[in-house]
């Protein structure tokens, strides 16, 4: 069996993308893209503790929550089309008539 | 009446909201709500007085509110004597004021009754809490009111600066009140509302002397704040730039006679306080003093009487502190005087205003000669300067007097006369400052440049006459005429019928020996002979012009130099805040501007920068808001790895 | 099985399965008929709040200890209908006639039942899964006004760092999981943890996660130009509602469920309080949307009410912690009202201004100007909700403020209250810029009349502001007697 720390050692990889994608896209798309791997990284994890406990909630939890990102991807895809129709383009950097 | 006694201050808050927002689409810009809503709150008062007049009584209603604090009213016979005064002149102030500030916008009289509510709820109020919060609303609205025109600069900066001296007034005031609530929580655990006035009076003796030295001095400041008393007297004449309307509430009815109100209603806790009470005396004597001696050069009439207010409020105070000696009547003797300066200050002002009215000119130079153009004006001021004098039959002079010879107990009891001799001194500069300024602006020739002054219609001068009469007859009638002291003796009872304290217990906490004092009657002839020998110089000098007036006011008189810059009152200010700031002298005016404008300015103006600075943070990029939330959440994790 | 066994059992649901109802009641209706589903979704929220208070002090827990039906969530629901219910009122003009009333109140319903059930989580599943179903209804929302740019924008920065919060959120509470094996906050808050990096990592990931919510710096980015650019129904729906269940979801989270670690958060919400407010009171300073201004004062208010998270995990007196999280919660009731009012009031504003055909920028702080003499009563309530978030006498700012920082005198934090004192004092600039605006500076636009249904509703939220502030008396009561459960 794979330890557990293996398996958190790459949910945390996978999280670290994530982040670093929402941090340096410029497409709207590819900040969609990271946040599915960094929810997907906390399933990951769930999964594993899951198995490591040997406790079928947190399996329970990683289903709720891919049903809960995909909803959530429906409303950001939902806002982006509109941003695209606005703009003709997504790059998120031009849209800052909100600040300071 | 009783049960209608929470009304005396709502109706006038009710005539604020209904004039505020109504006030525009009614007739006269809705000035005679506010005098309904006062009309109502005068007739609950004297109605409330009559009915506990006779059995002596005191109405006191308290309702929970939260935690330890209550509302509540406590109409006792000093609360009320003050809410007859103060509601009966603030309504006849206002029937003026419906015909002097017409066309003027509602928005003045909304503030007016605001303002009259928030006297109303000082006086009424029966914990410390209730009484700091209308004594707050108070300061408010003298600051809208003083600043009412506030597109004049003068007017804008007078407002400013009133509001930040009574400011200094107020926040020793809130430390006073922090301090009592701190000893009654520690002193008397099982108080259930420990900012009661009753609950405190009821537990004095629990509470350490020097305890209570230190909050009654704190107290003494707000109430220096408010009732203009040395050094914090500065922002009084300048208040002179709102409507002479104001001036007349401010200094009557309204707002200064809450500091000397302060004194007396806590006057058990300055009883019990060691030493508190010279200080009062003393402070009292030397603002009469001072405040008088400006009050001879001053050429705006307004501004004569606004130092005419302080130096009688310090009457009011050197009344409080002979309490060191004569015990509990000193408060009767200081609010027989209070309501009587009401009345005749009122009428003073009020007298002014038709003046100013008429002439449009404030400075007594320009004037003269106008009795015989505005008859009802001249005479009834006339009434009220012989009572500002102390002139015998008027109410002026039974207040006054009585004030004096406490004084003179105080200094025979206690073997310091320097009260009394100073308090005897001002009797003959107040004769003659109000009566240079009586004879500048009515007899002799008329100096006025341009325009025929014509006398006030009857609204203006209606109000003048029923003041006149009340400040002929107020003080004789309720306090030697009928029956000898009347007035001292029920309000100096106050005390005991409210809370059963002691005066004997109380001073001898305080260390004050409590004793009758003969006076010879000889001495009490003195006052009323200063008072005509004041009267007779200023006639001299201002009506028969012997020796001629020219002659003492030149900038090369020391001692006239001395007056008109009020003792160097702004260099002085400048120095002082000076030494606190930097401690170098650089040059006084610009220091001062940095001390007292410059803090709040510094203090805004580096937070404006730091906020310009903090902004560019949000620069609108949602991919730096998300670096934001990874950094964040980063740094707290090896923050607190490195704390633990 | 019968509707007896049901109602007997999962009575206590009530409240949340008539919202639901309504809401998709509405959105049939809203097919044919447009008009009344305003008033439809008010009755809802009316019947659902009737029915939360009728269950007021129950003490009940549901499929598997999962949800917990207590006084302390009974009080957040209340907060949330009444918030929802001043929203609708004010939308029943700002959304007249728009085609996708239907959605909108739905939307706004499923919002509220989100934050309701958020309000009873008791376990990490069900509180993640209610959190996401009130944030994602809000995305949508925030960007509903689809044919403004500003609108969409706020939606967008609202959707991304919300999801990346809740991908944070989600992180930590696996990490939770990970170290204990359960997900039960009543489990959970009887556990003993062993202190290592990762429970230090999952405590921080979920205060990351939740400060989202709660608009904390540094997690607090999206709000000013979130609220800025939605709606302004809407924004208040979320500075007044949405914000506190942040704030529900980290009590129950974090002061119930992690008290165990409460040395370790004590410092996080020491310096994240202290940032939060200073940050915000500042920013506010030099705004000159009034929209914003609001939003940076909201992040200063949530800096004060974190105080409280502060206090009880620093003293261990119950007295005190009663205090600080019985102030905590009359804070979040009179915010609703202060903060919602505000908004309201000046949505009133930029309504007036779109209905009277006005190109200008709508919430621009010379739109104000001599508002007392076009708009008087809007003029008035907006000047007494700043007074109230300043914190003068006589408004519910000042009791909550007292509360919440006499709880962290009496705590042994000081200088934390001096902070916040000092706070207040700077706070009052810029309130009273936009007073001294509205009452003293010439009108710069005719308006023509104030819409009733804006009026009603600020005038609700105005008698709110000020019973709270003069007759504070039950209500503490209630907030100390339901932070009994912090004990």
């Amino acid at each position: 069996m794979i330890p557990v720390m293996y398996v958190l050692a790459l949910a945390m990889t996978v999280f670290a993308i994530g982040v670093f994608g929402m941090v340096s896209a410029r497409s709207g798309i590819r900040m969609m893209m990271s946040i599915e791997l960094m929810l997907n990284s906390a399933n990951i994890n769930l999964v594993a503790f899951s198995n490591y406990h040997d406790d079928i909630s947190g399996q329970v939890f990683a289903l709720f929550s891919i049903a809960l990102a995909a909803a959530e991807a429906v409303v950001g895809f939902a806002i982006l089309l509109m941003i695209f129709r606005h703009k003709g383009a997504i790059n998120v950097d031009t849209i800052n008539i909100l600040r300071w | 009446m009783q049960e209608y006694a929470v009304l005396i201050p709502l109706l006038p808050i009710f005539g604020f909201i209904l004039t505020l927002f109504l006030g525009r689409k009614l007739p006269g810009q809705g000035s005679f709500i506010p005098v309904l809503a006062i009309a109502g709150s005068t007739i609950i008062s004297v109605g409330v007085l009559l009915e506990i007049y006779p059995s002596g009584e005191v109405i006191h209603q308290s309702w929970h509110w939260f935690s330890l604090i209550n509302i509540g009213i406590l109409v006792d016979p000093l609360a009320a004597v003050m809410l007859c005064m103060v509601s009966f002149v603030s309504l006849i102030i206002h029937i003026y004021s419906m015909e002097y500030m017409k066309g003027q916008g509602e928005r003045y009289y909304a503030e007016t009754s605001l303002f009259t509510a928030g006297m109303l709820g000082v006086v009424i109020a029966d914990n410390l809490f209730l009484f700091f919060l209308s004594w707050e609303l108070v300061g408010l609205c003298s600051y809208l009111l003083i600043g009412y025109w506030y597109r004049k600069p003068s007017a804008a900066s007078a407002a400013k600066k009133a509001f930040l001296v009574t400011r200094v007034g107020d926040v020793l005031l809130l430390a006073g009140i922090f301090i009592t609530y701190a000893n009654m929580i520690k002193f008397a655990p099982d108080s259930q509302y420990p900012l009661s006035l009753l609950e405190i009076f009821r537990h004095i003796t629990d509470i350490p002397p020097l305890q209570l030295t230190l909050i009654t001095l704190l107290f003494l400041g707000g109430a220096a704040g408010k009732s203009g008393q040395f050094p914090l007297h500065i922002w009084l004449p300048d208040a002179m730039e709102g409507p002479t309307t104001v001036s007349a509430l401010i200094h009557a009815a309204t707002m200064v006679t809450a500091g000397v109100y302060l004194v007396a209603r806590t006057f058990p806790m300055f009883l019990a306080a060691p030493y508190s009470l010279v200080v009062v005396a003393y402070l009292g004597a030397f603002t009469a003093l001072i405040a008088a001696t400006m009050g001879l050069v001053m050429n705006d009439i307004k501004r004569v009487l606004a130092y005419s207010t302080i130096s009688q409020l310090g009457y009011m105070m050197l009344a409080l502190g002979s309490g060191a000696i004569i015990g509990m009547a000193a408060v009767g003797i200081a609010m027989l005087h209070l309501i009587s300066h009401a009345f005749f200050k009122a009428l003073l002002f009020l007298c002014s205003g038709s003046v100013i009215h008429a002439t449009h000119t404030n400075d007594i130079r320009l004037m003269g000669g106008l009795l015989s153009k505005m008859k009802i004006t001249g005479y009834t001021m006339l009434i009220g300067s012989l009572a500002l004098a102390g002139i015998p039959i008027t109410s002026g002079y039974y207040s006054k007097d009585a004030i004096i010879e406490a004084a003179l107990e105080y200094g025979l009891g206690s073997g310091d006369l320097l009260p009394y001799l100073m308090g005897l001194f001002t009797v003959l500069l107040t004769a003659t400052y109000i009566f240079r300024a009586w004879f500048m602006a009515f007899v002799g020739k008329s100096r006025l440049p341009k325009g025929k002054p014509h006398e006030s219609p009857w609204l203006m001068t209606v109000p003048l006459i029923i003041l006149a009469f009340c400040s002929l007859v107020f003080a004789g009638a309720v306090n030697s005429w009928f029956g000898g002291k009347i007035f001292v003796e029920y309000v100096g009872r106050t005390f005991e019928r409210i809370a059963g304290t002691d005066p004997e217990v109380l001073s001898a906490m305080g260390g004050y020996h409590l004793m009758e004092v003969h006076v010879e009657h000889s001495f009490l002839i003195l006052p009323l002979a200063f008072a005509v020998v004041g009267v007779l110089i200023a006639a001299m000098v201002y009506w028969a012009k012997k020796p001629d007036p020219e002659s003492i006011v030149s900038p090369t008189n020391p001692i006239y130099r001395l007056l008109i810059t009020k003792y160097y009152e702004l260099p002085i200010i400048d120095f002082i805040s000076m030494r606190i700031t930097m401690g170098v002298a650089i040059l006084t005016k610009v220091v001062e501007r940095i001390f007292i404008d410059g803090s709040i300015w510094l203090i805004t103006q580096t937070g404006f920068l730091l906020g310009e600075i903090l902004r560019m943070a949000q620069s609108g990029i949602v991919r730096h808001y998300a670096t934001a939330v990874a950094l964040g959440t980063g740094l707290l994790i090896i923050g607190l790895w490195g704390w633990l | 099985m019968n509707i007896e066994w049901i109602l007997s059992n999962y009575g206590v649901l009530l409240p949340e399965a008539v919202l639901t109802l309504f809401a998709f009641a509405i959105i049939l209706i809203g097919l044919k008929y447009r008009s009344i589903l305003g008033y439809l979704a008010f009755v809802g929220g009316v019947v659902s709040l009737g029915l939360v208070i009728m269950n007021f002090s129950v003490n009940a827990t549901l499929l598997y200890n999962s949800l917990v039906f207590d006084p302390l969530s009974q009080f957040f629901k209340v907060v949330f209908l009444l918030v929802t219910l001043l929203t609708i009122i004010a939308s029943l003009r700002y959304y007249h006639g728009n085609a996708h009333q239907g959605e909108y109140y739905f939307l706004l319903l499923i919002a509220t039942v989100g934050m309701m059930f958020v309000a009873s989580a008791n376990d990490l599943v069900s509180l993640f899964v209610a959190f996401e179903l009130g944030s994602i209804a809000t995305y949508v929302l925030a960007a509903f006004d689809k044919e403004n740019p500003r609108s969409i924008e706020a939606g967008f920065k609202y959707f991304m760092i919300g999801a990346l919060s809740s991908a944070i959120l989600l992180l930590g509470m696996s990490l939770i999981y990970g170290i204990t094996g359960t997900t039960n906050f009543t489990a959970l808050s009887q556990m003993s943890f062993e202190m290592s990096g990762y429970t230090l990592a999952a405590l921080v990931l979920i205060i990351a996660g939740l400060g989202f919510k709660m608009a904390l710096v540094p997690f607090h980015m999206w709000a000013p130009d979130t609220y800025q650019g939605a709606p302004t129904v809407v924004s208040a729906m979320l500075a007044a509602g949405s914000k506190k269940m942040g704030f529900v979801a980290a009590f129950k989270l974090i002061v119930l469920a992690l008290i165990a670690l409460r040395t370790e958060w004590y410092m996080v919400f020491a310096v994240i309080a202290v940032i939060t407010m200073t940050y915000g009171n500042l920013v506010a300073l030099t705004q000159r949307s009034l929209k914003r201004m609001l939003a940076y004062s909201s992040i200063a208010q949530a800096g004060y009410i974190a105080m409280a998270l502060v206090v009880v995990s620093y003293t261990h007196v119950d007295s005190v912690v009663n205090l600080a999280m019985g102030g905590a919660l009359f804070y979040i009731l009179s915010h609703a009202f202060m903060k919602g009012g505000a908004f309201l009031a000046v949505g009133t504003v930029g309504y007036m201004l779109l209905r009277d055909k006005i190109k200008v920028d709508e919430d621009d702080i010379d739109n104000f100007s001599g508002l007392s003499k076009t708009a008087p009563i809007t003029a008035f309530s907006l000047t007494v909700f700043l007074f109230a978030l300043a914190g003068i006498p006589l408004t519910a700012g000042f009791v909550s403020k007292l509360l919440i920082f006499s709880a962290a005198i009496y705590g042994g934090l000081a200088w934390l209250a001096v902070i916040a004192i000092l706070n207040s004092a700077l706070s009052l600039f810029y309130y009273a810029r936009v007073v001294k605006v509205m009452y003293w500076d010439k009108p710069k636009f005719d308006l023509k009349g104030e819409p009733t249904a804006y009026v009603v509703a600020v005038l609700l939220a105005l008698l709110g502001t000020v019973l709270l502030g003069v007759y504070p008396g039950p209500f503490v009561d209630v907030a100390m007697k339901v932070a009994e459960v912090f004990l």
